[in-house]
């Protein structure tokens, strides 16, 4: 990790603070966001599935409001990669669990973007 | 589950009825495994035809910027950049004076001239050599000689094209063909570029293009696969299959499929169908949902209505392929829409995630040379072409196939 990601907040918006137990799935890199997928089993990643499914209507809605082109509070970044987590790991708790929880080649690959914002901010 | 109009003996007739041309023969395994091969296809394939080595708007979008892209198949490392004069050119990364890379780092921007680090000679934007140190030591300094070597460099849609030969056989425009006309009705300019994934796989890249060049496994490889399968349209016996395969001229092709009118999304993709909004752009398939289309030899472009997944094939040797994987959207404007993005960038990923350990075992498979051919059914009518045009720069028979 950067240090730059390490300093950044992980701090949640007020009305997610129940998903704040969650703040470790809160990581800037795509590499680091991937080591915690193929690190947690399949328990602890139906958890923090269903605990942000639950809660991700909300979550769209709350994120429709924030425009990217003002800037993201620091809040609202925390959450939106909390988000991009969740998407990142859905695929292994729909598809895969309970045999495994990724691909076992997924972490080959190597990203050459920005792991939020994309190849313009890479 | 949809189904199409095809019973499993008339699909075994479809396309092959339609392109006769293409054959029903079994493929010979030997190019696919052969260092030799691989060394023709380097001078007779890879150096005589145009290769796609990036995305003007992504990689160098204006004056001074620039990239390197490593080349193996080609023995080249090459220099793109985009000239003051706002034209994009590319070079052998290749100093004039003893040799060295000019160019170490993978891209950057320069304000007027490039350094090469061993003895400072400078170039400008558009290759000349404009410095030499310490000047008065040569004799007889040809400058207006000494610029980098240029390579032929053409754009299209916004991708930036090079040959090495010096002098083409034939125009980017005249290589593509009729895929020029068949791409006029598609902005590509209106999505951007948003994820990068590389990989390295132990696979000739001809067995990772095949994989990718038909449908027959998508039922079968692994859940993600699975689960993309039930999207498309499947026959009565849930067998996938194209709604179009077409060639435009010997070498680029494009098969399409449809969608699944009875799909239902389920877990998270449910609840973002639900809340996405209205895409903002609509791009015609001619499959219906998703199109694929093959730009010989290595470069694929996968359109879907308002998305553009780019693969680049690069091979490193005979048994070992790079693989870049490129995901255009349209640009997002909401912490949403790029929550949206990222899971479409995952769920490629996941699918394509899979299909590694098949490249891989394939070849092994097929190096252990118990086969001399493969055989493929009227579903893998793409590869078929893709071999075929293959073995029209570098014949089998030279390899004893």
């Amino acid at each position: 990790m950067s240090a730059k990601a390490a300093e950044r907040s992980k701090q949640l918006p007020a009305r997610f603070a129940e998903l704040q137990r969650f703040e470790e799935w809160i990581q800037w890199e795509d590499e680091a966001r991937v080591q915690k997928h193929v690190g947690a089993d399949v328990e602890e990643l139906a958890a923090f599935y269903d605990a942000m499914l639950a809660r991700a209507g909300e979550i769209w809605d709350y994120l429709a409001e924030v425009r990217l082109a003002d800037g993201l509070r620091a809040e609202d970044e925390a959450l939106l990669v909390l988000a991009i987590t969740f998407a990142e790991i859905s695929d292994g708790v729909e598809y895969y669990s309970p045999d495994s929880t990724a691909a076992v080649d997924m972490p080959r690959f190597k990203a050459l973007h920005d792991s939020v914002f994309g190849w313009q901010r890479r | 589950m949809a189904t199409i109009e095809t019973s499993t003996q008339a699909a075994a007739k479809r396309w092959a009825s339609e392109y006769p041309e293409l054959g029903s023969e079994p493929i010979p395994v030997e190019p696919l495994v052969s260092p030799r091969y691989f060394e023709l296809e380097k001078e007779r394939l890879f150096k005589r035809v145009w290769l796609n080595v990036g995305h003007l708007a992504s990689d160098c979008p204006s004056p001074g910027e620039y990239f390197v892209k490593e080349i193996e198949a080609c023995d080249a490392s090459v220099l793109v950049i985009h000239g003051r004069d706002g034209k994009v050119r590319a070079f052998h990364n290749v100093c004039s004076h003893r040799g060295n890379r000019l160019v170490y780092e993978q891209r950057g921007k320069a304000k007027n001239y490039l350094t090469c680090n061993f003895h400072g000679w400078t170039y400008d934007l558009e290759g000349r050599l404009a410095g030499v140190m310490d000047e008065g030591g040569f004799a007889d300094l040809d400058k207006p000689c000494l610029g980098l070597t240029p390579l032929a460099t053409d754009t299209w849609k916004g991708l930036i094209f090079v040959n090495f030969d010096p002098e083409p056989a034939e125009t980017l425009a005249s290589y593509l063909g009729p895929l020029i006309a068949e791409f006029e009705d598609r902005p590509l300019e209106r999505v951007q570029r948003m994820w990068h994934y590389q990989v390295v796989e132990d696979a000739n890249w001809k067995v990772a293009m095949d994989a990718q060049n038909e449908l027959y496994h998508l039922p079968i490889l692994g859940p993600v696969h699975a689960a993309v399968a039930d999207l498309y349209t499947m026959s009565e016996e849930g067998y996938a299959r194209f709604t179009t395969f077409k060639r435009f001229g010997p070498l680029h092709t494009l098969w399409g499929t449809a969608q699944n009118p009875e799909f239902e999304p389920s877990g998270l993709m449910a609840l973002l169908f639900a809340k996405a909004p209205p895409p903002k752009l609509e791009m015609p398939t001619r499959g219906g949902i998703f199109d694929y289309y093959v730009l010989f030899p290595n470069t694929v472009l996968v359109l879907l209505a308002d998305q553009v997944v780019h693969y680049n094939f690069w091979p490193e040797a005979h048994d070992r392929v790079r693989w870049d994987i490129f995901q255009y959207v349209v640009e997002p404007e909401t912490a949403a829409e790029l929550w949206y993005a990222h899971y479409w960038k995952a769920k490629i990923r996941d699918v394509v995630s899979e299909d590694i350990a098949s490249h891989e075992m394939v070849h092994a498979g097929l190096a252990q040379r118990a086969k001399r051919t493969f055989v493929l059914q009227d579903e893998e009518i793409q590869i078929r072409n893709f071999h075929k045009a293959v073995h029209s720069y570098v014949d089998p028979a030279e390899v004893g196939a």
